[in-house]
């Protein structure tokens, strides 16, 4: 059984929610970055890092300033891999990157990498179910998680798509980019109980989730909570910030 | 309807615009097959844009080049390129759709005006989003646009051209598309824009294949065509490649030289990867992050190119070249000169393809050569001044 599944199971058997924590790999330079993945690492249930592309069009203002700054530090997808090998323990690590990146290093070659630095899954933002396949039968291949994206913009995507889902299904909670812009969309609930009936895949909610109030919200429904721009956020704000950010939202998460 | 030219095209985008692009294409397959919906198109390309746009013979350039060229007068279109043709029809598409607002990417700003122009026409909301560099280069087209009751939104972020323009059209569109169609400008992006684009450009081929049988008796030997998104070479291409003894070949923006790095000529020194929706070819580093391009032609500055151009290369039924910046503007001056035609600098690069290969005695005399003019140079004017000025042409 792979990571992500296991780290589901155990958190299931506690009674507890996932907490995954999104980092731009690079953020907030080359020489730091390490240090704030490694500490986002530390109160996870599974990291999610996002490889910087520079036409992230399914990302909104605050991971796309990431994503340049982190371009403009210079760092590359070997430096990705090198840098997980090195902090990686059983808690499970999920790459978040653009297609181009996967197609250009070669579908083969990415996933092998992924395989033999230990990244247990991978979520690609811009390729579509239609077009997931060629990615998913690699992924299979080297027994790498294929991660699904689904959208509230469509329930009916949303089921044909969940039933053959595997790892975790990242349920984008609004429409648009990440980040967050008003309110939390009320379709998002009965969207959740409508994909428990169809599928055992645990489901994690992201895009546009800030505050341990956000959280309260999904924890009865979503088996996981994603946040990315939040933890981009404090960590502009320094370490104690993000540490104070990254334990209030671990406990409420735990708390039943 | 397939989304796929050869290996390349798809639809490679974020799961929250999928319902979006499957309505269009949806809805696209029925209005193509519907009498009343053509008859409206066919109403406003012919009352509206004034089509047929002329086949003109260009008898002093063909006489200064040794060979016969003919310039379809895609400059003569309303709002001055065949971007019109396009917008025509995806606006009616939208209001056939129930949308209530357009957005839309432009670089040359060509694409913008043609947008801002079928908004006003049909009474719906636009919003135009354009690179700062663009906005610069491109200050008229900025005001009409907004003299037209559009939106300009001028997008500060990476490159500042149209890529970026693309990137945050789509952001916007992904919350949007309920009320909003994202009126795409070029034979790119994720299908079924690739197919659509094509579709509303392709009257451009069918005018020209008519017109020079009449005119000449037969087909021609080359049609030349500049390449940016690619929509105007396939609109004039579509009608030909089954006629396989036409000769076809795209033209590019090479900027500084296909080879320098300083280029926007995506097929000839691009490599295949996934962008903005589509897998085709685009210039890119070895990592697969996008590069910065280089043309004189803000409608021709973009890192990838439609896929069905892509597809085109690799089956070898198109020929792809590059022209520079240089070339382009002595194309524009030369023209200008001859005929009293000031092209816009996109046409000005497969013009410069054509009087390279005349000087360099490519043509046989009795060579029918059809070049698609696919806007005026109004526009263009001030960058031709920054160069013309010290320059003695
Ligand atoms: C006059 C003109 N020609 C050509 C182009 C290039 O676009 P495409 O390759 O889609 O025809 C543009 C784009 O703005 C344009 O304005």
């Amino acid at each position: 059984m792979n990571l992500i599944d296991e780290r589901f199971e155990k958190l299931k058997k506690e009674g507890k929610k996932a907490f995954i924590g999104y980092v731009t790999f690079g953020y907030p330079s080359f020489e730091e970055t390490l240090g704030f993945i490694e500490l986002v690492y530390s109160y996870v249930d599974i990291l999610e890092i996002g490889f910087p592309f520079s036409d992230p069009i399914a990302d909104g203002e605050i991971i796309q300033v990431a994503s340049r700054k982190a371009l403009n530090e210079g760092v590359k997808l070997n430096h990705l891999f090198e840098s997980i090998e090195k902090f990686k323990k059983d808690k499970p690590v999920v790459l978040m990157l653009y297609a181009n990146t996967v197609y250009k290093r070669g579908i083969d070659k990415f996933f092998e990498s992924c395989k033999v630095c230990g990244i247990d899954g991978v979520i690609i933002p811009d390729v579509s179910f239609e077009e997931s396949f060629e990615f998913k039968e690699v992924a299979e291949k080297f027994g790498i998680v294929y991660i699904d994206l689904v959208s509230i913009s469509s329930l009916e995507r949303a089921k044909m798509i969940a039933k053959q889902s595997k790892g975790f299904l990242y349920c984008v909670s609004r429409k648009g980019v990440t980040g967050f812009k008003g309110q939390i969309d009320d379709r998002i609930f009965t969207f959740l109980r409508e994909l428990k009936t169809i599928t055992s895949t645990p489901l994690a909610v992201g895009f546009g989730i800030k505050s341990k109030e956000d959280v309260e919200k999904f924890k009865d429904l979503a088996d996981g909570i994603v946040i990315g721009s939040a933890i981009i956020t404090k960590i502009d704000e320094g370490k104690d910030k993000l540490e104070d950010f990254l334990k209030e939202i671990s406990e409420s998460l735990k708390d039943k | 309807m397939d989304r796929y030219f050869g290996r390349f095209g798809g639809m490679y985008a974020p799961e929250t615009l999928m319902p979006a692009l499957l309505e269009i294409e949806e809805e696209f397959c029925k209005l193509v097959k519907d009498e009343n919906f053509l008859s409206e198109y066919e109403y406003y390309l012919k009352n509206y844009v004034g089509r047929p746009s002329p086949l003109y013979f260009a008898k002093n350039l063909s006489n200064h080049l040794g060979v016969r060229i003919y310039l379809k007068r895609e400059d003569l279109n309303h709002t001055g390129a065949h971007k019109i043709n396009n917008c025509i029809g995806q606006a009616l598409l939208a209001k056939h759709m129930g949308k209530k607002r357009l957005i839309a990417e432009t670089g040359a700003g060509q694409h913008g005006v043609a947008t801002a122009t079928v908004a006003a026409l049909f009474g719906m909301e636009c919003e135009i989003f354009m690179g700062e560099e663009d906005a610069k280069r491109q200050f008229h087209n900025v005001q009409r646009m907004k003299m037209l009751g559009s939106t300009v939104r001028v997008v500060s972020k990476g490159s500042k051209t149209l890529k970026d323009a693309i990137n945050e059209a789509m952001r916007d569109w992904s919350e949007t598309f309920e009320y909003t169609f994202y009126l795409f400008g070029t034979a790119a992006g994720p299908h079924p824009f690739p197919t659509i684009v094509k579709y509303f450009q392709s009257v451009i081929g069918k005018e020209t294949k008519e017109q020079i049988k009449r005119l000449e008796g037969r087909l021609p030997d080359y049609i030349f065509a500049c390449v940016g998104g690619g929509s105007n070479a396939i609109g004039i291409f579509s009608a030909f490649l089954e006629d396989h003894e036409v000769k076809l070949i795209g033209v590019e923006g090479a900027g500084e030289g296909i080879h320098t790095g300083k280029t926007a000529a995506t097929l000839c020194s691009g490599s295949v990867g996934i962008l903005h929706g589509t897998k085709t070819y685009i210039l890119q580093d070895e990592e697969g992050q996008i590069q910065n391009t280089h043309s004189i032609s803000a409608g021709l500055d973009y890192p990838g190119v439609g896929p069905e151009h892509a597809y085109l290369k690799e089956t070898g039924r198109v020929e792809y070249v590059g022209a520079t910046d240089k070339e382009a503007v002595a194309a524009f001056l030369l023209l200008t000169r001859l005929e009293g035609i000031i092209p816009a600098l996109e046409s000005s690069h497969a013009l410069a393809e054509v009087i390279k290969r005349a000087k360099m005695g490519l043509f046989k005399t009795s060579d029918i050569v059809v070049v698609n003019l696919s806007g005026r140079g109004d526009k263009d004017i001030n960058t031709v001044l920054e160069l013309w000025k010290d320059d003695e042409l």
